[in-house]
């Protein structure tokens, strides 16, 4: 089979080269070719919208126009530019001066004038290169322009390392997207591309005011002239690494970039560019100028074939060696593409602007169940697993923490009060517990009875309560799985397993047990087969890791990335149920009712200048956005003045249990939640914020101001508005005066 | 142009003000802090402290320092940051705006010398600056003008036997006295005086008695002259880092100690270490990851607030303890994330901000206490003040907010224990893994209780020693006998419990029960299978329920198997090992009567293993030589009931018993060395196949 798909694509191959060159040899290779495509009968031309082009910039030629946008080339080196008619304002390929920048040499130099970057391996050398466009591909004769309806398709021939990678820029209706055509590029030498960066130097600012916006975690501020140039660039993978992954240790904790977009804010325009194609690839990278170049940017990078690093021999020996195993062909997902939004906007305005063009991007997925209306949440555990040695017998036994009973008296205090506050469940399952497949509701004798859950559900009112589930891990076979069958492969063929690690020497915990890595189709049954076994259709779910984890299955029919992104996202909302989803990346979000353990920040990297809460921005309003919780944190009170700073719901662990029985439990959470300390206090702090978050149940989060120092003011769609002030002094707000480390609802 | 350079700076100073005045920058961290107790590390646990602000040279308005080696702040809050590369000491404000450079130096007489490639600076009360100009081979005291006062040169003395003299470190003390590490010198700190001269070394360290070393030293004097000039040399460890407490007294880190303890030495006016815990100062555990051990390296070291602060340049962390060696919590990790470094060098605090300087990243990071940090210190303050009571309320703050803290447990305790709460001040001592505490507060908590209960208490006790004697006793047995029959009327005798009948007299009577038995040909299999079972749940018994205060073990961490190592699988080794010698050297004593005569004599030590289960949890720590008396009567007795078994058993001679017990540990040894081999060869199997699968699947 194998080879009749390499057989095919020899033969397409071979189709592509003579379409390309003619007669498909190597020596054709160095013919350059431009098209030059006439233009002058548009340029007078209005578009439907009812704008004017502005006439060309110097060196280029008018393309189209569709809506406020039009596009001009320099049909001879493929440097176009993108007018923003509304404003006039032009948004170059690469900056136009970038040949006379003092601050860019060598190599830095060339890249700053490429449109696209690749990196290659030499299959002989084993060497990852970094190549750009104009010295490879225009400074060698190897550029080829085709004009387009709505646009240029312009193939980078790269002459020596011998590929050619076709690239459309077409103009869309707030804007214009690049796509490459990952499945008609052609490879003929023995380099194989294994990365391709699109416009990295689209739009770059060099001035002193604005910003670049990065997805990472809640979102996170690059300000222009920062003098950054001595940390390290910004680069991240979109929704995280691959999860088959494992890493041997985990020195640090980060954030993901939930959300395939970023921004370039200037002194008065900006973008949002969304990876609408091929995220599941996708990197998002950014460098502030001084890093290189005088340049300010932000851009996508999308890998075309994946790498995964393999350990030949026993784990503890000395001898033993890592491998880089690389993926022999590249990955199927036709194309990638980004979408560039065009805003008028300022460094003031921008923020707000980009989320409201994401919002608009994703309108049309809401979840299909009215909001939830809890203003504050608490998540419980049922039990942990502990071994301990009866007369010398290791024994593994629950440890109950909540059972169903003492939850049940939980609501039934917060119910008869009349609070809306919801209530996370985990840890209760018999299978969860054990590590076996979470496929149906047998509950722990230690957490309590299949009679105390019908209690505790009868208790909970509609979307109050939720259950938590993870059909993606699995570390014991039961009768129904095995593991090892049902686990990803990953490139070697060896089945996936994902590790805890421990926090004082970040290698993997040999304490706890490695868990199986499932299949999507498989954890889905899993996952239907649990939600079937609830017996009330008022029961949540929420799902741990569905929606922030993302993988390739190297099986024979598994899945990759992009169908597994694709699959998460028809998951959700077919069944009319409330679905909590664990932080979840932007395609599973769309679907969740709420989204908890949503980050307050970024990975703040150095090269990271302020958090923003772009996430909460683009999700909020028909999904309930839940902070990680908050005891959980070194700093409880500021946490929570920055839960509400980020428009987020509170969250609180809290457990019925005594604290001492919360120590040496082993797990990564719950460590400070007892009952004894934690009962009044959630409850004062439900009353501090509940009437904030009942006045903006439904409604969008549609701005977030720097008032001054450490004070914040976030906007609602009604008008509702709350201003933090995390500082040590009190700050007149336009509502009056905000205590230090305080919070001011403005109805 | 130069409104462009003017629009730079404003933004620089902008941006610097920014960074100034964010002094409650809300932050996440990028690292995971952790607690440690006597039997689990890596315990989850909330931020100790936090980052809040990062610097480089370029955004204080200098050049990038490329390779910063140290940094300093003086009495006015003036930061000083050592550039070795660039030849030069790099000067900022107490907001960290850039005031100059100092790189030339001049004499009063007009002489000029430039720094090169100076590692370290302190800056004296005086407002002197003192600089480790370690490529010239010297230390210089300057002003801030680059007038040079003093120089302090290589010592001209017999006892500095180092061939060359590289100051890395530099301070003084109140007195005057200047103090200075050099590299490669490990006879201690370089001592001098203001004019200069050489006073000697001060807290030369010392080099720690191990079994390797003791091992080495025998091979040494066997060694030709040539052999030993190869052999590796024992000297002392070099000192890294120093700083002047706020007490006065000088703290010193070594990166590399030969037993990983005493890394951080605090040291008197005599040189000697005073620190209180020192053996605390590692990570307690060390890792071992692919064969390779990771220790705990301190490079640096800081002290503020009655906090000592060391920096761990292996992990990239900051371990922060109280004045008593408590560890009270940890910041930092490798990265490129704000909080998170590439290579930390050097730990300075300023007021309650502690800083980190990044030499990779050339950087400075701000780190301010959290929430949870703030109430520990706190907490520690009163704690240490002797105001346990006051100190209640944040030791329970801290427990709210992280369960896995033992110090807080221990606190508590106190108050508990000063408020006459003793059974509850036992169960936080407990929580706490605090046994000596725990040992002072149970001694009042069962005065109380032997003042309520001493009747009883006596009873028990009593009944107890009676039974003891009177089932060592064989005429009493045989009464007991004669008694139970009588009791069935007229019915015969019912044989005692070989247990009872073949055991207990011999426990008193060895010589002549031993020989009655040897005459009898006895052998038991079910009375050793007893024995050895005894033998065994004695073992998992004192494992589990030995009194926390002597419990050296983790009772919810141990397996059957390793005490089937330990007990049984001994047993068994010598039953077939000397039962093997002596039937090779005319030993009389079948394989049966070997193994039960063997076990006979084990009943002893079984008997007051089990008293001494039972009294470790009524004893305090001070009565410990009581438990230990105990337990060795049990080990003597038993020894003599094996001497004399041996000897009967086989029918040898005294010299010959001990004789046939040297080689039959030897035999022990050979069976040992088999079954290794067994095991390694099956292991390596394995691994071959195992090696070989994965090759094929990466294919």
């Amino acid at each position: 089979m194998r080879n009749i798909r390499k057989g095919l694509a020899a033969v397409a191959t071979v189709c592509l080269l003579l379409t390309l060159g003619g007669c498909g040899v190597v020596e054709e290779f160095s013919h350059p070719s431009v098209e030059r495509v006439s233009s002058v009968e548009a340029l007078v031309a209005y578009t439907d919208m009812g704008y004017l082009p502005s006439m060309a910039p110097e060196g280029m030629e008018y393309i189209c126009s569709l809506g406020y946008v039009s596009l001009f080339a320099d049909m001879t080196t493929g440097h176009f530019a993108v007018e923003d008619m509304r404003s006039g304002q032009l948004y170059y390929s690469v900056p136009p001066m970038a040949a006379q920048d003092e601050n860019a040499y060598g190599t830095y130099k060339k890249r700053l004038q490429s449109e696209i970057w690749v990196n290659d391996l030499s299959t002989d050398e084993g060497v990852l290169k970094t190549r750009n466009s104009w010295e490879s591909s225009n400074e060698k004769g190897g550029l080829v322009i085709e004009r387009l309806e709505n646009g240029l398709r312009v193939w980078y021939k790269f002459m020596e390392e011998l590929y050619a990678i076709p690239v459309e820029y077409t103009l869309c209706e707030d804007g214009f997207r690049a796509t490459v055509l990952m499945d008609s590029i052609i490879e003929q030498g023995d380099r194989q591309i294994y990365s391709i960066s699109v416009l990295p130097y689209f739009g770059a600012q060099s001035g002193e005011e604005g910003w670049l916006l990065v997805p990472d975690g809640s979102g996170a501020r690059i300000h222009f002239s920062s003098e950054k140039q001595e940390y390290a660039p910004y680069t991240q993978n979109l929704y995280g690494s691959d999860y088959l992954q494992t890493p041997d240790y985990m020195a640090n904790r980060q954030e993901a970039c939930y959300l395939p977009m970023l921004g370039v804010q200037g002194a008065d325009s900006g973008f949002l560019a969304i990876a609408d194609n091929g995220a599941a690839y996708g990197n998002v990278k950014a460098l502030a100028d001084g890093q290189y170049t005088s340049y300010n940017t932000a851009y996508f990078d999308f890998d075309t074939r994946v790498k995964q690093d393999a350990l030949i021999g026993n784990v503890n020996a000395f001898t033993n060696k890592t491998v880089v195993l690389y993926e022999e062909g590249a990955i199927g997902i036709g194309s990638t593409s980004v979408r560039y939004c065009l805003l008028e906007s300022s460094p003031e305005t921008g923020l707000k602007e980009m989320a409201a063009t994401a919002r608009a991007y994703y309108a049309g997925q809401e979840p299909a169940v009215s909001p939830l209306t809890n203003a504050l949440y608490v998540s419980t555990a049922g039990g942990y697993r502990t071994k301990t040695s009866v007369l010398g017998i290791r024994m593994e036994l629950t440890h109950p923490l909540t059972t169903f009973r003492e939850a049940e008296a939980w609501l039934q205090e917060v119910n008869q009060a009349g609070l809306s506050i919801g209530m996370v469940y985990e840890n209760y399952l018999s299978a969860q517990l054990r590590g076996k497949a979470e496929n149906n509701l047998r509950v722990d004798a230690a957490v309590g009875s299949n009679a105390d859950l019908t209690a505790l559900l009868e208790e909970a009112g509609q979307g109050q309560l939720f259950f938590t589930v993870d059909p993606l891990t699995v570390e014991k076979a039961s009768w129904t799985l095995s593991p090892i069958k049902t686990a990803v492969l990953d490139m070697a063929a060896m089945p996936v397993q994902t590790a805890a690690y421990r926090r004082d020497t970040w290698f993997a915990n040999a304490n706890m047990s490695k868990s199986y890595l499932l299949s999507l189709p498989v954890a889905t049954t899993l996952l239907d087969a649990f939600v079937e076994s609830l017996p009330s259709a008022k029961a949540g779910v929420c799902l741990d890791a569905l929606g922030n984890k993302l993988y390739a299955d190297y099986a024979e029919n598994g899945l990759s990335k992009a169908e597994m992104q694709a699959g998460v996202g028809d998951l959700l909302g077919v069944d009319g149920r409330a679905y909590m989803m664990n932080c979840a990346n932007d395609y599973a979000a769309v679907g969740a009712a709420a989204l908890i353990n949503v980050p307050g920040y970024s990975s703040r990297y150095d090269i990271l200048d302020e958090d923003v809460p772009f996430y909460q921005m683009v999700f909020s309003g028909s999904r309930q956005l839940i902070s990680k919780p908050i005891n959980s944190y070194g700093d409880i009170e500021e946490e929570y003045l920055n839960c509400l700073r980020n428009g987020m719901i509170p969250h609180y662990q809290w457990v019925q249990a005594e604290p001492s029985e919360l120590q040496n439990t082993g797990l990564e959470s719950y460590f400070g939640c007892s009952d004894t300390y934690w009962h009044d206090e959630i409850l004062t702090k439900y009353e501090a914020c509940q009437s904030l978050f009942r006045e903006t149940t439904g409604q969008a989060i549609v701005d977030y101001r720097v008032l001054a120092d450490n004070v914040y003011e976030t906007v609602w769609a009604n008008g509702v508005s709350v201003v933090v002030n995390l500082s040590t002094e009190p700050y007149m707000s336009e509502a009056g005066q905000v205590a230090a480390r305080s919070f001011v609802v403005v109805a | 142009m130069v409104a462009k350079a003017a629009k730079r700076v404003a933004g620089i100073l902008a941006l610097l003000l920014c960074l100034c005045l964010s002094l409650t920058v809300q932050a996440d961290t990028p690292y995971d802090t952790y607690e440690s107790t006597v039997w689990e590390s890596g315990l989850a646990a909330p931020d100790f402290y936090k980052p809040i602000s990062g610097f480089t040279g370029t955004q204080m308005g200098s050049e990038p320092f490329t390779d910063a080696e140290d940094f300093t702040f003086d009495k006015d809050g003036n930061l000083y940051i050592v550039d070795a590369l660039n030849n030069r000491i790099g000067i900022y404000d107490a907001s960290f705006r850039f005031a100059g450079y100092l790189s030339e130096l001049h004499t009063a007489e007009g002489e000029t010398s430039r720094l090169r490639q100076p590692k370290s600076l302190y800056v004296a009360d005086d407002g002197y600056l003192y600089i480790a100009d370690t490529g010239n081979s010297r230390c210089v005291k300057v002003d801030k003008d680059g007038l040079l006062v003093q120089s302090f040169l290589m010592p001209d003395s017999a006892s500095y036997t180092a061939e060359t003299y590289e100051p890395i470190r530099v301070l003084v003390d109140a007195n005057g006295m200047v103090y200075i590490i050099s590299d490669n010198v490990y006879q201690g700190v370089l001592m001098y005086d203001q004019q200069g001269v050489f006073q000697g070394y001060y807290g030369s360290p010392p080099v720690r008695a191990s079994l390797k070393l003791l091992a080495d030293r025998f091979w040494k004097s066997i060694m030709s002259s040539t052999q030993r000039e190869q052999f590796a040399q024992y000297v002392p460890v070099e000192y890294d880092s120093m700083t002047l407490g706020e007490d006065g007294y000088i703290y010193v880190v070594s990166a590399y100690t030969d037993s990983q303890t005493e890394q951080i030495r605090k040291l008197n006016a005599l040189g000697s270490n005073i620190l209180k815990y020192t053996k605390d100062f590692s990570m307690g555990k060390t890792l071992e990851y692919k064969r390779i051990k990771w220790y705990t390296r301190f490079s640096d070291v800081a002290m503020a607030n009655g906090l000592i602060f060391a920096l761990d340049f292996q992990w990239q962390r900051v371990y922060v303890y109280d004045s008593d060696g408590n560890r009270l919590g940890v910041f930092g990790t490798q990265g490129e994330q704000q909080g998170a470094f590439r290579q930390a060098v050097a730990v300075e605090t300023r007021g309650n901000t502690v800083y980190v300087l990044d030499k990779s990243k050339g950087s400075i990071t701000g780190f301010t206490l959290t929430e949870y940090g703030a109430t520990i210190v706190e907490a520690v303050e009163l704690y240490n003040r002797g105001d346990y009571t006051e100190a209640i309320e944040p030791w329970s703050r801290v427990l709210a907010m992280s369960a896995n803290n033992e110090l807080a447990y221990t606190g508590i305790a106190e108050a508990k224990l000063k408020l006459g709460e003793y059974k509850e001040a036992v169960e936080y001592f407990r929580l706490g893994n605090s046994p000596e505490r725990e040992s002072v507060a149970f001694s009042y908590y069962r005065s109380d209780f032997l003042r309520q209960n001493i009747g009883w208490v006596f009873a028990i006790l009593g009944i107890v020693l009676v039974s003891l004697v009177l089932l060592t006793e064989k005429h009493f047995l045989a009464f007991l006998s004669r008694a139970l029959s009588k009791a069935r009327e007229g019915k015969p005798p019912r044989r005692m419990p070989a247990m009872v009948t073949a055991v207990f007299p011999t426990m008193t009577s060895p010589i002549r029960n031993f020989n009655e038995l040897k005459f009898k040909r006895y052998s038991s299999f079910s009375l050793t299978l007893l024995v050895v079972v005894a033998l065994y749940a004695v073992h998992v018994f004192k494992r589990q329920f030995y009194g926390f205060r002597f419990n050296l073990y983790n009772p919810d961490e141990f397996s059957l198997l390793m005490v089937f190592a330990v007990t049984v699988f001994p047993f068994l080794l010598f039953v077939v090992s000397n039962w093997a010698v002596c039937a090779l050297t005319n030993g009389e004593g079948k394989f049966g009567e070997v193994a039960t005569f063997t076990a006979i004599s084990l009943v002893p030590y079984i008997l007051f293993q089990a008293v001494a289960v039972v009294f470790s949890n009524a004893l305090l720590l001070e009565e410990q030589a009581f438990l230990s008396g105990l337990e060795v009567v049990g080990v003597l007795w038993s020894l003599v009931l094996f001497f004399h078994a041996q000897r009967i058993v086989h029918n040898f001679s005294t010299g010959k018993v001990l004789g046939m017990v040297l080689l039959s540990v030897l035999g022990i040894a050979v069976i040992l060395i088999i079954l290794l081999l067994i095991f390694a060869l099956g292991q390596q199997v394995w691994y071959f196949v195992t090696t070989i699968y994965s090759e094929l699947q990466y294919r």
